[in-house]
């Protein structure tokens, strides 16, 4: 089976999500899709299989549940827009409710305690959600926080506790494994077997020679490694990946840009779907 | 750790993290190799992020202030984006902090008058939006609807429901032929901001069918204090015309 595969929705790249073959999914980031004063639902003419909203403020790790307000926001835009799942990052970005925001998702420790907290969130976020299914996204970070076990020890817990998806951010893993030193490849293989869903992201970044780190600015094509990454995970995950989603936010490409990254990531998939049919056949 | 203490380093690191320059203060939570100058990347990326998002949210009211990017800088050093803020919360936060803080002009009270009137359209689209979008609907069809005004009995008048009046009390954004102090309407209309100066009378009649509303033309002429029947179907079209009202 060979996954949906699409792109995050971006006013630069509508067009081609509504006559470009490779693609039948795409993602709403719901920041970009609360405008109280659009009339239209977000997707608009876009007619595809697969659609999932993409959240940045349920802030599962905060030591508090989500507000009412913002679950309600969200699935406003699900149902408006006949999504079939939900997602958001392995992070937090709050402290408490009325209190402050960081404007981004920091890495929660990787602890016990942070683990009951998330389990907790993320099973509340299921429930009010159901029947759509939740994602949680594997982050990028620029630093990481004293724990006591690995981050995939820590998700691959999480997943198996709560039962909801992975959302794989190739390009993540990539990324912390680049400039953490470990080995993405390994990490994948840790926590998939724990997913009983899968979605994927892919992006790329870029090399920041000041900082000597790789970081997830959604500005460059997919590189090559993220690409193999990409492979493996597809091998790995099977038929438990429903989704692939190429996100793009800064330096955005000409048509035949978008369209070439998003046939390459079906072509893949494609590819990988025949050898896992031919290995079955054989055995 | 416990949940407790749990809760309490997230409360502490976030306070260190909203602000510039308190990095340090999170030196003790963090793992080997990590370093207090990648926590720095992190804190500057998300204020440049909240400062290019106000910076684009409030241009209208950056245009009153000559050293408006200054201020900016001030405000986001010293009030921290609240929890959940999204949409305008925290460009409207600001503009109460200018009012607060800045003693401004009155110039520059109109200009805050505006952007905050607009923020509070938004605000209503958002807690209203079936509202907004049935209305929205209605008003696609205004030109049948219009043609029947006076000939359907049963056609009902809708006033926009996602409005909200500012006050002026200069000339500053008025036309020349309005005179300050003058009360402003500003409505969705499709997917924009829309404003109107009305005079007395009109916004007294808008008032009134803030009241009635929905209800038939019939039912308005025979219940207001202000207009006849002929009158108010008068004023229906001109703010058919607008956005204002639509018919269903």
């Amino acid at each position: 089976m060979v996954p949906a595969i699409g792109y995050a929705i971006r006013e630069q790249n509508r067009s081609i999500l509504i006559d470009e073959p490779a693609v039948n999914a795409v993602e709403i980031t719901f920041e970009r899709a609360d405008d109280p004063l659009r009339v239209e639902r977000y997707v608009g003419d876009i007619d595809v299989d697969y659609i999932s909203v993409h959240a940045l403020k349920l802030s599962p790790g905060s030591p508090e549940p989500p507000a009412e307000h913002y679950l309600e926001a969200l699935k406003a835009i699900a149902v408006e827009n006949g999504a079939q799942s939900v997602s958001d990052h392995l992070g937090f970005t709050r402290d408490v409710h009325e209190g402050s925001e960081m404007g981004h998702f920091a890495p929660v420790p990787w602890t016990v305690p942070a683990l009951d907290a998330t389990t907790r969130n993320i099973d509340l976020i299921q429930d009010y959600f159901s029947p759509l299914h939740f994602y949680i996204e594997n982050i990028t970070y620029l630093f990481r926080l004293e724990g006591t076990m690995s981050e995939a020890e820590f998700l691959a817990r999480l997943l198996k506790r709560t039962g909801c998806g992975w959302l794989l951010d190739v390009t993540n893993v990539f990324a912390n494994a680049t400039n953490f030193g470990f080995d993405g490849y390994e990490f994948i293989e840790h926590v998939m077997p724990a997913a009983p869903r899968v979605q994927m992201h892919l992006a790329g970044g870029f090399w920041d020679e000041k900082a000597e780190m790789y970081i997830d600015s959604h500005s460059h094509p997919v590189p090559d490694p993220v690409w193999d990454l990409y492979r493996h995970a597809l091998r790995l995950g099977g038929d438990k990946v429903d989704a692939v989603f190429i996100e793009r936010d800064q330096n955005f490409p000409d048509e035949s840009g978008w369209r070439d990254e998003v046939r390459q990531t079906r072509r893949i998939a494609e590819q990988v779907a025949q050898q896992r049919f031919a290995l079955a056949a054989s055995a | 750790m416990n949940q407790e203490t749990y809760r309490d380093q997230l409360v502490r690191m976030v306070q260190a993290l909203v602000k510039p320059n308190n990095e340090v203060a999170v030196a003790s939570d963090l793992a080997n190799p990590s370093t207090v100058d990648q926590v720095k990347m992190f804190v500057d990326g998300n204020l440049e992020k909240r400062f290019e998002k106000l910076q684009k949210q409030l241009e209208f009211v950056a245009e009153s202030f000559e050293d408006f990017d200054e201020l900016l800088v001030k405000y986001i050093s010293d009030v921290p984006s609240a929890s959940y803020d999204s949409g305008t919360s925290d460009g409207d936060r600001m503009l109460q902090w200018l009012s607060r803080t800045q003693s401004p002009t009155p110039e520059q009270l109109d200009h805050i008058a505006c952007q905050h009137a607009r923020h509070a359209v938004e605000d209503q689209a958002r807690r209203n939006r079936l509202k907004h979008v049935r209305f929205q609907e209605l008003r696609s069809m205004n030109e049948q609807s219009l043609a029947e005004l006076e000939t359907n009995e049963q056609l009902r008048v809708y006033l926009n429901p996602i409005r909200t009046w500012a006050r002026f009390i200069t000339e500053e954004l008025l036309d020349e032929d309005s005179q300050p102090p003058a009360n402003v309407l500003f409505f969705a209309n499709g997917n924009e901001v829309s404003t109107a100066v009305l005079e007395l009378e009109g916004q007294a009649l808008i008032n009134e069918l803030a009241d009635y509303s929905p209800c038939t033309l019939g039912e308005w002429a025979a219940l207001s204090q202000l207009a006849d029947r002929d009158e108010l179907a008068d004023l229906c079209r001109d703010l058919a015309d607008m956005g204002l009202v639509a018919f269903g």
